[in-house]
């Protein structure tokens, strides 16, 4: 496959994202997300039926999740992106009662390609980041 | 127009930039920065990267994965290090560490104008036996 196709299946990746927020269906992931694919981003368990199970309390948490920045670029069977998101922090998220507060996130993904769907997942974002956007510090 | 020669070579940079980490070599390092590249420009760069040699002087990246296309250059890679020196505030806890980082870089003329790099300090605080807790006024 291209780039450029895979480019098109990361697009329908970000698609399924926003159809998820609106509905809470993940079952929309199914589509574009290999059932056997391996995924490896902090906090998230390393499967696909884990990711599906994990996302929803960030939809709790950030039901206006909006897109603000996205960018991808690819290499044989590959494709890395970058995105910056931003949200409201409007329902309890790891134990953190809604602040209200406006936090932005920036991640990086690389992600593998195979047979018109997501096989790997490699995501970077800054946990700790977002958490102390929401007002917690690390401490002994 | 991309030749494959240019993006070999946009490859070699950031490969380069990971070695002179791993030998501490932070003027090499530099070399490959742009002046206007973001974060602070070069002396954004070297502050980052003095910080972080300083907390995990014998810090070793591996590079597991690089691809290009056009003027960027995906990384991914996993560090490992000894905490010997204060990091975020948090003294030295003599612990041993793996963090992975993704990067995104811009290249112009054999040089980064841009760094994106994304790391989660939250499992390095774990790593570091550190836990969260409320920011409240005491």
């Amino acid at each position: 496959m291209s780039v450029e196709t895979n480019k098109a299946i990361l697009e329908q990746f970000s698609q399924a994202m926003g159809q998820f927020w609106q509905t809470g269906d993940a079952n929309v992931f199914d589509a574009v997300i290999a059932e056997d694919a391996v995924i490896h981003q902090p906090g998230f368990p390393p499967n696909r039926e884990g990711f599906k199970q994990a996302l929803p309390a960030f939809r709790t948490a950030f039901p206006d999740f909006q897109v603000l920045e996205f960018a991808a670029f690819g290499e044989d069977d590959q494709v890395a992106d970058r995105i910056v998101w931003t949200a409201t922090h409007k329902g309890e998220l790891m134990g953190i009662p809604p602040t209200g507060k406006t936090i932005t996130v920036r991640e990086t993904h690389i992600r593998r390609f195979a047979g018109g769907k997501i096989v790997e997942h490699w995501g970077q974002w800054d946990q700790l980041g977002l958490m102390q956007q929401l007002g917690v510090i690390p401490s002994q | 127009m991309e030749s494959t020669a240019q993006l070999e070579h946009n490859k070699q940079v950031v490969q380069q930039l990971f070695a002179a980490w791993n030998a501490g070599e932070i003027d090499t390092a530099s070399n490959l920065i742009s002046t206007e590249c973001n974060g602070g420009g070069l002396e954004g760069f070297r502050r980052e990267l003095e910080a972080f040699l300083q907390a995990f002087p014998d810090l070793q990246s591996t590079l597991e994965d690089l691809l290009a296309e056009g003027d960027k250059v995906a990384s991914r890679v996993t560090m490992r290090g000894t905490h010997r020196g204060s990091l975020f505030g948090i003294p030295a806890t003599g612990k041993s560490v793996t963090m992975k980082a993704n990067h995104i870089f811009w290249l112009e003329h054999g040089r980064i104008v841009q760094r994106h790099g994304q790391m989660d300090r939250l499992e390095l605080m774990q790593q570091l036996g550190m836990k969260l807790v409320p920011n409240e006024p005491q």
